[in-house]
């Protein structure tokens, strides 16, 4: 059954080219953050491209979709995949887009933005530090490519260590004047993935609606996302009390009656973003 | 039995015997074309009889539409088509609505002709001719009754209110999204993609496909066609277009044959990926029937939409400066033509822009440097923006070229000023340099992308002339002779059934187009005003008209 979500899910758009690392990069996050319950959208439009298969993810749900033009989504496609998580949203915290090695950031960021249920949070390029500048000016994906790198929020160098340290500091510097703002530039080696805790919070703490509406009101953005079912005592007019399900994205926050079946145990997790120390080890890569 | 077949001239479109007068026809198959009196010899040892009803018209080869879309069209056809151009199906002329005052009055005829509570779905609408749309004109029209209106370029729809309740459409979702315009119930672009999902259960629904393929079957008559390619089996949902096609295309009522093509990478996503789908495609021809045959070609893509302006280009791109879009990764583009090239496959590949051709291009050159084949048939399809120097190209390849002249007609106009430049913008399906170097071409519609009248293109090859009646790179012109044959001989070899069907000579199918004007008298620029009065399909003969 549909749920009603009111909240929207967070989506991240993961960007770059073939073998930039974008497969192993979700890999890895998908390993490191239990609390997190990943969707991955893949857009799988290329015949060779197996990403979806190699998404390391028996408790996560995996979507594939192909190049979402208006013929294709005539088929599902892309519509379709938003639909299947539609339908689990109150299984799913996160989504990862993980775009085609040749998308175009602009069309898949207006793609996401017109998604009901779902909000556009972050887009992320990874980069192959040893291929990037050739591929620049590739006769074919150049210019599609020069795209990614520079509508990124955030780039990602990947295969560092098989270039020299001059090397790469001359290629941070030149992805710095390529995207004519200061560095957002991490490499997998140094930084982290993005990095999640979670903890469990005892719904027994909020004796009545305003108190957790107050607690709601106070969360900062070092919270990515909270949600959870609860249910309050002090409802005398109720034989039985009714479940609220809670959902907190963004600084914005919904309490809404919960429909369907009894759930078996009341609790709200909350997500922060705190920066995790963990780092990648090369040999992911 | 012989049946035996007169008309006023027979073109045959056999260029060492090119006219007629009589053909003479057994079990479907042509015994001899040359005249009532020559036939004489067949009549000793079989029994025949003389069918005049074409004595008075123009008997041509049954004419070829070497890609279009089933499917697509199934979905579109049972909609009411309320346009600004005229439309001729067999069913009805859709006359020219051009005004906001006669669309509307046009709507409302609709809604007072249905039954009550059916749903109304019409495709055509656009706001230079019909002026403002939204939801609450459509309420205003048509009250509780749900209804759907597609605009012209398939990409916007409007839904009424009665139509978003059914469909389950909420506010609180919707509301505020890109490109989604919930009061005016307005989807379009990558908002419609979310109503096409929701509509999904109407206009992919078995009823609604099966109504679709019916009135193609009507309309490919129509048209004048006894083969037609379907050049992406699978777009929608393999399994389902193949039991439609079964249930409604394999049947003696269907007057031409389908060659089916299929998309590569929706049988690769199908069965699993690029290995499992090729070993899926070698499978394929078992299960051909007389009407719908699989051979050993594929299709494959390059570029974006023509009509989306995602066409990739050459520099200097287009004038905005917007990227068109790959539907490949270019080097899994090359991957998978390998993987085809070297089990023999005939590779079909959707072109679209210069940059998508260049790819197409410098594929087959590597495929050809480390496997060369002869009799390839490498196909380039739709064929939009081009260069000189890529027809020579083509040529040095043995590549062939399956046109869409009609985005000349529709679009040189509009992307002379909004895409790309007078200069490219004109020049766009250089047919006409096809034919000079040599290469085999052909003409398609892409219906439903442009209407299914195989003597409509050849009227554009042959005139270039736009939807303003303005004359555009007349240098590009294909003669009458290479448009007539782009529609009947040269598409059957694009198809690969030139031994059975396209010309008029002993061997052949018994496939014909009766004509009501001869074309070459009548001459190139008259092309379109050809009416097809019936076709005769392995020697069964479908009426048109009454």
């Amino acid at each position: 059954m549909e749920q009603d979500l009111v909240v929207d899910l967070p989506v991240s758009i993961i960007g770059g080219y073939l073998g930039s690392g974008k497969t192993t990069w979700i890999n890895q996050r998908l390993k490191q953050n239990y609390a997190v319950r990943y969707a991955v959208i893949v857009n799988d439009f290329g015949e060779l491209n197996i990403d979806a298969q190699l998404i390391d993810s028996p408790d996560q749900l995996t979507i594939t979709l192909e190049n979402g033009c208006v013929c294709c989504s005539l088929a599902g496609g892309v519509d379709q995949a938003v639909q299947a998580i539609t339908n689990i949203a109150g299984a799913i915290d996160w989504v990862l887009l993980e775009a085609s090695g040749v998308a175009d950031p602009t069309r898949v960021q207006a793609q996401v933005q017109s998604w009901p249920g779902f909000t556009l949070h972050d887009t992320l390029t990874l980069i192959d530090a040893t291929r990037i500048q050739k591929l620049t000016r590739d006769k074919y994906v150049g210019k599609h490519i020069q795209k990614q790198l520079i509508e990124a929020d955030e780039i990602l160098l990947t295969k560092t260590d098989l270039i020299s340290e001059a090397d790469r500091s001359n290629l941070e510097g030149w992805i710095c004047q390529q995207r004519g703002r200061p560095p957002i530039v991490k490499t997998l080696t140094e930084s982290q993935l993005p990095e999640f805790s979670a903890e469990r919070i005892d719904p027994a703490i909020f004796a009545d609606r305003p108190s957790l509406e107050s607690w709601l009101d106070s969360l900062d953005d070092t919270t990515a996302r909270v949600k959870g079912l609860v249910r309050f005592k002090d409802r005398p007019d109720q034989r039985k009390a009714l479940w609220f399900v809670v959902q907190w994205v963004d600084r914005k926050w919904t309490i809404t009656e919960h429909q369907g079946p009894e759930p078996s145990k009341p609790g709200i997790v909350r997500i922060m973003a705190a920066p995790s120390s963990q780092s990648v080890p090369d040999s992911v890569l | 039995m012989i049946e035996v077949f007169t008309a006023k001239n027979i073109i045959t479109m056999n260029d060492a015997w090119p006219s007629a007068t009589a053909v003479a026809v057994r079990d479907g198959i042509i015994l001899e074309v040359s005249s009532l009196e020559s036939l004489a010899p067949w009549f000793k040892h079989d029994e025949h009889i003389i069918n005049e009803a074409f004595a008075e018209h123009i008997l041509m080869p049954g004419l070829i539409d070497p890609h279009l879309h089933p499917m697509m069209a199934a979905v579109l056809l049972p909609m009411q088509f309320i346009t600004a151009l005229e439309w001729k199906f067999p069913w009805e002329t859709v006359p020219a609505t051009t005004s906001p005052a006669d669309y509307r009055r046009k709507l409302a005829e609709n809604h007072a002709a249905l039954s009550e509570g059916e749903a109304f779905f019409s495709w055509g609408y656009h706001s230079h001719w019909h002026g403002e749309m939204g939801r609450p004109l459509l309420d205003e029209i048509f009250a509780d009754r749900p209804a759907v209106i597609w605009q012209r370029s398939f990409h916007e729809v409007y839904l009424n209110t009665a139509m978003m309740a059914l469909l389950e459409i909420e506010e609180a979702k919707v509301r505020g999204k890109h490109q989604i315009d919930y009061d005016n119930g307005h989807f379009y672009e990558n908002g419609l993609g979310y109503a096409i999902n929701k509509l999904n259960q109407f206009i992919m629904a078995p009823e609604w496909i099966g109504k679709g393929l019916e009135r193609l079957k009507k309309l490919a008559q129509f048209g004048g066609h006894t083969t037609v390619g379907d050049m992406a089996v699978g777009i929608f949902d393999f399994d389902l277009e193949w039991d439609s096609a079964i249930n409604i295309l394999d049947q003696d009522s269907t007057p031409f044959r389908v060659l089916c093509v299929p998309h590569s990478a929706r049988l690769n996503h199908k069965e699993g990926g690029p290995l499992q789908g090729l070993e899926f495609f070698k499978t394929l021809p078992d299960r051909s029937t007389d009407k719908l045959r699989f051979t050993n070609k594929v299709k494959m893509f390059t570029d974006g939409a023509f009509f989306s302006q995602l066409a990739m280009l050459q520099e200097p791109g287009y004038i905005d400066g917007h990227l068109g879009e790959w539907l490949m990764v270019p080097e899994e583009f090359e991957k998978v033509a390998r993987l085809y090239w070297n089990e023999g496959a005939q590779i079909h590949v959707h072109c679209t822009g210069d940059l998508g051709l260049e790819l197409a291009l410098d594929t087959l050159e590597k495929l050809q440097w480390e496997r060369p084949r002869f009799n390839h048939s490498f196909t380039i399809e739709h064929f939009g923006f081009s260069t000189p120097e890529q027809v020579h190209r083509i040529k040095a390849l043995g590549a062939n070229v399956s046109a869409n002249v009609y985005y000349l007609h529709e679009l040189s106009a509009a992307y002379s000023d909004l895409g790309v430049g007078v200069e490219r913008s004109e020049q766009m399906a250089r047919v006409g340099s096809c034919e000079q170097a040599g290469i085999l071409t052909a003409l398609h519609s892409d219906f439903p992308m442009a209407p299914a009248m195989p003597l409509h293109s050849a009227w554009v090859a042959a005139t270039r002339e736009n939807c303003e009646g303005k004359v555009v790179a007349p240098e590009l012109c294909m003669s009458l002779d290479a448009a007539l044959r782009a529609i009947t001989i040269d598409a059957a070899r694009i198809l690969g059934l030139e031994n059975e069907t396209g010309s008029i000579r002993a061997g052949k199918k018994a496939d014909f187009a009766v004509l009501d004007k001869d074309p070459l008298e009548i001459g190139a620029a008259r092309l379109r005003e050809i009416d097809i009065l019936a076709t005769v399909f392995e020697g069964k003969v479908f009426w048109n008209k009454t």
